[in-house]
């Protein structure tokens, strides 16, 4: 576990210097974009000394590092907000979107390679869900806006919440609703969440589906389990108390796979469905050259990455003895 | 006998009549009052407005939004570049063009009740000047802000400036702030981290909600000084995808598609939609970088031909936009004699055969939709000569860093948009040496010289003529090809009326105060 945090760490400082790096060779310039494209070169020269972009990139990083240890990611150049408090106040949408979608990606993922477990040709269901996973991520989410809201009314196509004089605890919506005895602002959290959610799970759902159904299919070829279906063991038990375990290793890793390509579909989803989180902060910060914003999203994506895998390896290890942290 | 208000052969009586008045009264109070007291507006955004502080950011698409909480001494009228008075009733200029008096409106009060005075215009105005604020340089000509009474400022420059009262008016020039919210919150910055999100104007609305990528809403002051807003309140919801914005639209989720409407839509909208378009001072057009094939005259003349905005104006904008007739926008001024773009195209593919393979690169200054339009058919036109024409889009504010590079492309595609109506405005941005927005560090010192003459002028027929030269010289000698100015378009429910769309404001800023159904 000591290896994992160290190397959190290792990944968290990489990814500065990084993004640091790469600051210094883009052509945006992030003191025009605060001054605007119509301000005087004395103007931007004097916004560059006050944001401190007027110094080396390495004494700017060794600031940033400074302030890193207070927890301390500077000031947005675009919200003039502390980034913290930016993230504190986008970062709930985001995990609760996350947490939906990779709850909506695996349970049908699982629940289909069982399906091709016991009935070895579900085909249909398979070529619906590849067929609808590889699809781009864009245009999935624009189908189901415009099916599910547009034209059958069923669902909300945009935002997070119908209700405006909300706010909870938590910021997880689908939470507060019950923490304030307020259910029905879970509920209509939930209707909100549905769409942009399924978009980001599909391609989570295909990808698990199938390296789970390949890893079942082979575990259920081994001898130990033929010779438990000889000694009689019904084949529901044998699916679930022997072949789902050792199954689970690879559809474990492709988790922690998919959870990076999660962070890049999250900008375009958030963005197509309005939904207020940090993929949206990150594509408005990008777009005006907010760099201590575009660093504070990537330092948390880096970190939400690393303890999603090493939530991925605690879990290989408790399905197979044999993988040591 | 019939009893009737318009029977005029009904005896008078006078309780008869104070029925009908009562009648009347009371129709109209029915009819009126539900509609006028609780009508929202909807409106959506693409982005988060950054800050709400009028001083510290230059905000564009949220710009009208803070515009209908703050207001500043004199504005422009909808539609128009005429300057009208806002908070200031009436103003002066010295002789010498260097004292500007201006004389307040009376009985103006802030959303917090705090009176509007001639000292707490001269707060607004020093902070916006003296406190490091990115908009500060509206004010930088300004020596001294003087209130020598209650309901007198008087501002005195350091050199005569024409363009002062366009800065003044300007969507982004200076806003009068509550005192007694500077002095609240002041906090050691100027009260800037509570301005982020908090508002303490003049104007017809009051911010409501600031919900950063949720919404923002806007509630109509009861106090307000001036003609009562339509709406009693205005939402503003984040929206950032257009395919989103106008399915809302159609849905009857938000009352309009203030900016973006694809173009191709625009023939074919549903019955219940309308568009409202107004001439903008958004013109496209192209800077040329020194060193290009367009520095030779003969090239230069084939491809002016072929690039000629008549040829391909229609299939880009439809009827809206309007061919460019001088680097100064149309709604500027009227140029005597209008930039021509050679026609004759024989020509134009003769002058590029003697030249032999002549390519250009044409850099887009962002991805938006109407820059590749443009570009595409401007190089379906340039093959027609004999020119391979290729573009690619420039990365987020690479434009700012074209000057002296050898890789950059031969033309920048971008629009020219000033910060205020006066030309000084936009040769100070995208003519002049050490311009902003002079892409290529191209330097014209004559042209800039009757640029700089003409800003010290008070005759305005002189000073236009002044500009019209210096526009011509900056054309001709192939700096600076303006090509179109396109409308300011914004599709909406049928119904809307007077969106107070002001042509210096970036597109799609309805003005919440005006518009009304």
């Amino acid at each position: 576990m000591f290896k994992h945090l160290a190397g959190l760490v290792v990944v968290v400082l990489a990814m500065s210097f990084f993004v640091f790096c790469l600051q210094s060779i883009l052509p945006a310039d992030p003191a025009r974009a605060v001054a605007g494209p119509t301000a005087p070169v004395a103007t931007v020269e004097a916004v560059r000394e006050r944001l401190g972009l007027d110094q080396p990139v390495i004494v700017q990083y060794g600031r940033f590092l400074l302030r890193l240890a207070k927890g301390d990611l500077g000031t947005s150049f675009r919200t003039r907000q502390p980034v913290t408090a930016d993230i504190g106040k986008h970062l709930p949408a985001t995990l609760e979107l996350m947490s939906v979608a990779v709850f909506l990606g695996v349970v049908p993922a699982v629940a289909l390679a069982l399906l091709q477990a016991s009935f070895p040709r579900p085909g249909l269901a398979r070529v619906a869900l590849i067929g609808l996973g590889s699809m781009p991520i864009f245009l999935t989410a624009l189908l189901l806006v415009y099916l599910f809201w547009f034209k059958l009314a069923w669902l909300p196509g945009s935002g997070r919440l119908g209700l405006t004089d909300f706010s909870g605890p938590t910021g997880f919506n689908l939470l507060d609703g019950f923490l304030t005895g307020r259910p029905g602002v879970s509920v209509d959290a939930f209707a909100h969440i549905l769409l942009p959610s399924i978009a980001l799970a599909l391609p989570i759902a295909v990808a698990i589906g199938r390296t789970m159904s390949s890893a079942l299919h082979e575990v259920m070829q081994q001898a130990y389990i033929r010779t438990a279906r000889g000694k009689g063991i019904g084949e529901a038990r044998l699916v679930f108390a022997h072949g789902l375990r050792n199954a689970a290793t690879a559809p474990l890793a492709m988790v922690g796979l998919q959870v990076r390509l999660l962070f890049g579909n999250l900008l375009i989803v958030e963005r197509i469905f309005g939904w207020p989180g940090l993929g949206n902060y990150m594509v408005q910060s990008l777009a005006s050259s907010d760099l201590p914003a575009v660093l504070g999203v990537s330092m948390v994506f880096g970190v939400l990455y690393i303890i999603v895998n090493i939530a991925v390896e605690l879990c290989q290890s408790l399905a197979d003895p044999r993988i040591d942290l | 006998m019939r009893s009737s208000c318009g029977d005029h052969s009904a005896t008078r009586s006078p309780a008869r009549l104070w029925t009908c008045v009562l009648g009347a009264i009371l129709g109209a109070w029915v009819v009126v009052l539900p509609v006028h007291a609780q009508e929202v507006l909807r409106i959506p955004l693409f982005g988060d407005i950054g800050t709400f502080d009028p001083d510290n950011g230059f905000e564009i698409a949220g710009i009208g939004v803070i515009n209908s909480v703050y207001e500043g001494l004199v504005e422009y009228e909808p539609g128009s570049t005429r300057i009208v008075g806002s908070l200031a009733r009436t103003w002066d200029i010295s002789e010498d063009g260097l004292t500007y008096t201006f004389h307040l409106v009376e009985g103006v009060r802030f959303h917090d009740g705090t009176p509007l005075t001639a000292a707490a215009v001269v707060k607004s105005f020093e902070r916006r000047r003296d406190r490091g604020l990115v908009l500060s340089y509206f004010l930088n000509n300004v020596k001294e802000i003087r209130a020598p009474d209650d309901d007198t400022i008087v501002l005195i420059l350091h050199a005569p400036q024409a363009s002062l009262l366009d800065s003044l008016a300007s969507p982004w020039g200076p806003k009068i702030i509550s005192p007694t919210a500077l002095d609240a919150h002041d906090g050691g910055n100027a009260a800037t981290e509570w301005l982020n999100d908090h508002a303490a104007g003049t104007g017809p609305f009051k911010l409501g909600e600031f919900r950063p990528a949720e919404r923002y809403t806007l509630e109509r002051s009861d106090d307000y000084w001036g003609q009562e807003p339509f709406f009693s309140r205005v939402e503003i919801s984040v929206v950032p995808d257009l395919s989103q914005q106008i399915l809302k639209l159609k849905a009857g989720e938000i009352d309009a598609v203030p900016k973006n409407y694809p173009i191709a839509q625009l023939f074919s909208l549903p019955q219940d939609l309308e568009i409202t378009a107004q001439p903008s001072m958004m013109q496209f057009s192209l800077f040329t970088k020194p060193g290009s094939p367009l520095d030779n005259p003969e090239i230069r003349g084939a491809v002016l031909t072929a690039i000629n905005p008549a040829l391909w104006i229609k299939d880009a904008f439809g009827k809206y936009a309007s061919i460019s007739q001088s680097p100064y926008q149309n709604m500027m001024f009227k140029p005597k004699q209008p930039i021509a773009f050679p026609t004759d195209v024989a020509a134009a593919k003769a002058a590029i055969a003697r030249h032999g393979e002549v390519t250009l690169t044409i850099g887009l200054f962002s991805a938006a939709p109407s820059y590749g339009r443009i570009s595409d058919l401007m190089m379906a036109q340039l093959a027609e000569i004999g020119v391979k024409a290729t573009s690619r889009v420039l990365p987020q504010g690479a434009a700012f860093a074209l000057k002296g590079k050898a890789d950059a492309p031969d033309l920048l595609l971008t629009i020219s948009s000033p910060d205020a109506a006066d030309p000084d405005n936009q040769a100070g941005v995208f003519f002049i040496k050490d311009a902003p927005g002079n892409f290529y560090g191209r330097v014209l010192p004559q042209a800039d010289a009757l640029v700089k003459k003409a800003s010290g002028l008070k005759d305005a027929a002189a000073r236009t003529a002044l500009y019209e030269e210096s526009g011509h010289m900056y054309f001709d000698a192939g700096y600076f090809i303006p090509l179109v100015d396109a409308n300011d378009v914004v599709v909406h429910v049928k119904g809307l009326k007077d969106l107070g769309l002001r042509p210096v404001y970036p597109p799609g800023n309805i003005d919440f105060a005006t518009v009304r159904k």
